[in-house]
């Protein structure tokens, strides 16, 4: 599957090359939107009941914004499909989502998973977020205990979506690292990421050696 | 330099509502209440207040400034009304409100208030626990009985810190003799006499003249840490210094060219005379308007003389500061925080602050015509430009504030860069823009175009929903707020929906207490008329000041808010009502109407109307402007009118309306009724004319007789009540005293319980109803 996507990818942008050389630039949203991912980690505010993280990226003629705060339980507890806030945009954007009625009680985990991008996305126009905590009634700002635990970046078609999805990822107690490439003949999508250790590892005592994650073939969550 | 004809008007003086309310729609425009307008320190260094009494008593108000905005916005809200210097005790009087003042009179920075009663000077100390006014002391050395009460004695009471030991305020006073020096003994919490009759400034001597009297004060002239007195007497201006050592004041100086043969016992002269130091050299200069101009003298110790430093012609009498409403707006204060004093005065077109140049001797304007208090907006009335007051100590290190009041209420500035601005002209706080993206959405979820726009409204029903959907509102999607900016805005909206639904909540109820349309019955003026048994079809015209009927009207309300329920939101519901007929009122000084009993029923009655519009515009001032949309909103929040007291005030409006009611009925008669029988005098300028000889005490048939206490008895002329109606069934309705059931609920069964005095005397009816009042009973 990934290679056949990778093989379609590079035919499309082969054919593309050819129509600009013959037409001059391509013109079309679908064309112009790209969305580099950068990080993302749960904000001050993140809680069982509200799903606050930051998201940081570059976007140009971004489209769409689709977010989902969901639980270990399987359980959406609120999201959204909008039009983003800005087309154009680079640096932190903050996602917010309150969970609806039964808000998780302390120690769930939940995550939130945002993609930014193209109406139609694809792993060359989206980006997408996703950020696991174990989460307390409040947010850390206000005294509570919200622990990270998976934080993954990534082209579209890359990261977990749910908690579930990324069940295999939170087995352990210490933060996991993401999902490794998914489409790696991409050079513009080659790797999910780490969020990076200010995000993934939160500052504390070292982690415990830990065997690596293997490489692996990755779902393409394509949903 | 100002010319007081020759500058434009600016007239933005700030919205229709403001605090404190005290407008010309309430009885501010007295001289017994704007005068004591003023500024004190109460509760320690920096801490300032405003005091100014009103008939119901004496009101503390404090300015809070926005802790998030520039030092010059802010509000002010009520700390306390102490009802013992109401009318009804007596305080309305010139011998007794004239005296209020504050001094620190124990060296501890908390200033006292000091007011003179009947009984003597009586010392007030403020609690800040209480937040109130709790009596220490009273010296019946000054009492009314040991003569106190002439103008020439009780105006010169004043404090002044000036014996070098820096213990605290001495007390002066002028007796017939001269002056007397006292100063306070923390101890025995009393007054000690340092010194009597010294000066000698003694009745004998010419000093029991307005022209010379009024001109004692003091200041630190000599700039050696001590204030001098200073005073202007017949033979010219004359100056002593303390002497510790010898507890006595010793002359210091004489100036012979301030003697009344020069003029200066003009009141546009001596009136003018006053200290502050406008060089800023640490002593304070003697300024004084003459016929050519305002003067300034300095000091000199070599020649231990007052030299001129500078002489203006502008302010002279040929430039039109010989009018009472320029020269008596002459005073000094350090606006600018540079150690020198400023000049303040107002032309005809507004308030210019001068600073002066110690070298050159010449005065430049650092604002012209600014705050616009020009005679065109009323402020050539007394009630208006005798309230002018700057503070310099109100609080330190913060612009200088200005209070004035106009005929809504107190208008308050603040000196800053070179300009006076109003404290209250700020807009609603701004959102990021993470917050305007997050308003849209706000305002889509609710539905309305701009959520802060719909504040301005005189129904809850919107605004209450709009406050339902808000507080169950989620985050805003792909907005790119953080949680505590959703939060920030969340919560500012919430208290903005919540302050405009307690506003409009308040003004609803103050409009059903101005509800005129229930007076429509027993309590109107027609069926009044017709319980006096008058004739209400008559076309004789009555004289009315609706003015006069607003003041009652509003000091009644005032009174029983304040009385029933105190604190922020009594003042806050008499605030109301006196916007209220105010905004209504035209020109309240000047407010006569006129017309048989029928027509005015109907010019009332549109008044009435009238008056609730300027309520709703009041209203409007509140919810528009955030400024007064906080202030008000959040103590009305915290404590909303409780239903007693909303009865309170109703019943007090009627109260006030029916007693109206009964004064125009009666001159209804007085005007469609002539005497029946001969009263010499009636109709004469002298209405103490008559005498007991001229009825030989056999009151004709229709006189009504009023028991005017002991040993007199008031004789009216009585046609009020019908030849055929002589008994004690409308003077038990006018004078009976008010049961406590018709305080809350008033019918037209109720007693009016109104002074005798009060409608002899300001009811209109003496000129031809009353008779000797030395009569025996």
């Amino acid at each position: 599957m990934t290679d056949r996507s990778g093989r379609r990818r590079r035919a499309v942008a082969l054919v593309g090359v050819l129509i600009a050389l013959a037409v001059g630039p391509p013109v079309g949203a679908q064309d112009a939107t790209s969305v580099t991912p950068d990080g993302a980690d749960i904000a001050v505010s993140a809680s069982c009941l509200q799903g606050d993280i930051d998201i940081t990226y570059t976007a140009v003629g971004a489209e769409r914004t689709v977010a989902s705060f969901t639980d270990d339980a399987g359980r959406v507890l609120d999201g959204y499909d909008e039009v983003p806030f800005a087309a154009d945009y680079s640096g932190t954007e903050h996602i917010l989502l309150d969970a609806a009625p039964p808000v998780p009680t302390a120690g769930t985990v939940v995550g939130v998973y945002v993609m930014v991008g193209a109406a139609d996305p694809t792993a060359t126009t989206a980006a997408e977020f996703f950020v696991a905590w174990r989460c307390d009634t409040t947010g850390n700002d206000e005294g509570g205990s919200n622990e990270v635990l998976l934080a993954c970046v990534g082209p579209y078609g890359s990261v977990p979506r749910t908690v579930a999805d990324a069940a295999h990822l939170l087995d352990g107690d210490a933060p996991q690292d993401c999902p490794t490439t998914v489409d790696p003949l991409d050079p513009t999508t080659t790797t999910a990421s780490p969020a990076g250790p200010a995000t993934v590892a939160p500052a504390g005592p070292a982690r415990p050696a830990r065997p690596a994650v293997p490489v692996r073939a990755v779902p393409t969550y394509t949903g | 330099m100002a010319d007081p004809t020759a500058r434009t008007a600016d007239d933005l003086l700030g919205p229709a509502f403001t605090l404190p309310s005290w407008g010309d729609g309430s009885s501010w425009s007295d001289e017994s209440s704007y005068s004591t307008i003023q500024f004190s320190t109460i509760a320690g260094a920096g801490v300032g207040v405003l005091l100014g009494r009103s008939p119901a008593g004496l009101e503390t108000w404090q300015f809070t400034r926005y802790p998030d905005y520039s030092p010059l916005t802010g509000y002010w809200h009520p700390l306390d009304s102490n009802p013992n210097f109401s009318n009804a005790n007596g305080w309305d009087a010139p011998k007794y409100y004239e005296t209020i003042q504050t001094a620190d009179i124990t060296g501890s920075g908390t200033k006292h208030l000091l007011a003179r009663s009947d009984v003597g000077l009586e010392t007030w100390e403020w609690t800040p626990e209480g937040n109130t006014w709790v009596h220490l002391a009273t010296d019946d050395d000054y009492s009314d009985h040991f003569g106190w009460d002439d103008p020439q004695f009780y105006e010169t009471i004043q404090t002044t810190d000036a014996d070098t030991s820096e213990r605290p305020a001495m007390l002066v006073a002028r007796g017939g003799g001269g002056i007397v020096t006292r100063q306070w003994d923390n101890t025995s919490n009393t007054w000690q006499t340092l010194s009597v009759y010294s000066p000698a400034w003694s009745d004998d001597a010419g000093w029991d003249y307005v022209s010379a009297y009024s001109t004692i004060q003091t200041g630190d002239i000599t700039g050696d840490g001590t204030a001098e007195l200073i005073g202007r007497g017949p033979e010219g201006l004359e100056i002593y210094s303390w002497d510790g050592a010898n507890s006595g004041w010793f002359q210091l100086y004489s100036d012979a060219s301030f003697a009344d043969a020069h003029g200066w016992d003009e009141p546009q002269y001596y009136e003018t005379i006053q200290t502050g130091d406008v060089t800023g050299d640490g002593s304070a200069e003697l300024l004084a308007r003459g016929a050519e101009g305002l003067i300034v003298m300095s000091w000199d110790w070599n020649s231990s003389t007052l030299t001129q430093v500078s002489v203006d012609t502008n302010f002279s009498d040929a430039n039109g500061w010989d009018h009472a409403e320029f020269y008596e707006t002459i005073q000094t204060a350090d606006v600018t925080g540079d150690g020198a004093a400023e000049l303040l005065a107002r032309d005809h077109l507004g308030l210019n602050t001068y600073r002066l140049d110690p070298t050159t001797g010449t005065w430049t304007e650092l604002a012209t015509g600014s705050p616009a208090m020009s005679n065109d907006a009323g402020w050539d009335h007394p009630s208006r430009y005798l309230t002018i007051t700057p503070s310099t100590d109100y609080n330190p290190g913060f612009p200088v504030p200005l209070v004035a009041r106009d005929g809504v209420g107190l208008r308050t500035w603040f000196y800053d860069a070179g300009a006076w601005s109003l404290a209250d002209d700020i807009g609603f706080p701004a959102f990021d823009a993470a917050q305007q993206r997050a308003y849209a959405v706000v305002n889509a979820t609710i539905g309305v175009p701009d959520l802060r726009s719909t504040y301005d409204t005189t129904e809850t029903g919107d605004l209450s929903t709009s406050l339902t959907i808000l507080r169950t509102m989620s985050s805003p999607n792909a907005k790119n707020l953080t949680r505590a900016e959703w939060n920030a805005l969340k919560d500012q909206l919430t208290d903005e929906l919540t302050w405009a639904i307690r506003a409009i909540d308040h003004y609803q109820t103050l409009a059903a207490v101005l509800d005129h349309t229930t007076m429509a019955d027993d309590l109107g003026l027609h069926s009044i008329v017709t319980a006096i048994d008058a004739n209400p079809s008559s076309d004789h015209v009555i004289d009315v000041v609706v003015g006069t009927m607003a003041a009652a009207i509003t000091d009644a309300v005032i009174e029983a808010a304040l009385t029933t329920a105190g604190g922020p939101v009594g003042a806050l519901a008499g605030a109301m009502v006196a916007t209220a007929w105010s905004l209504s009122v035209d020109d309240m000084f000047d407010s006569d109407t006129s017309g048989t009993v029928s027509e005015l029923e109907t010019i009332l009655a549109n008044d009435f109307q009238d008056a609730l519009s300027g309520m709703q515009t009041a209203l409007s001032a509140q919810t528009t402007n955030y400024g007064l949309l906080l202030p008000v909103g959040s103590m009305l929040d915290a404590d909303p009118i409780p239903t007693p007291q909303q009865q309170a005030m109703r019943a007090a409006h009627l109260r006030a309306w029916t007693a109206f009611a009964y004064q125009v009925a009666a001159n209804a008669e007085r005007d469609g009724h002539a005497p029946t029988y001969g009263v010499a005098g009636c109709g004469d300028d002298d209405p103490y004319h008559n005498s007991c000889s001229d009825y030989e005490w056999n009151p004709p048939a229709g006189a009504y007789q009023l028991d005017y206490g002991p040993g007199a008895l008031w004789l009216i002329q009585f046609k009020l009540l019908g030849a055929d109606n002589v008994d004690d069934t409308i003077n038990e309705r006018l004078f009976g005293s008010v049961s406590d059931s018709c305080r809350t609920e008033f019918t037209s069964g109720c007693n009016l319980g109104l002074d005798k005095s009060t409608v002899m005397f300001d009811w209109g009816l003496r000129d031809c109803w009353s008779v000797d009042w030395s009569c025996p009973p």
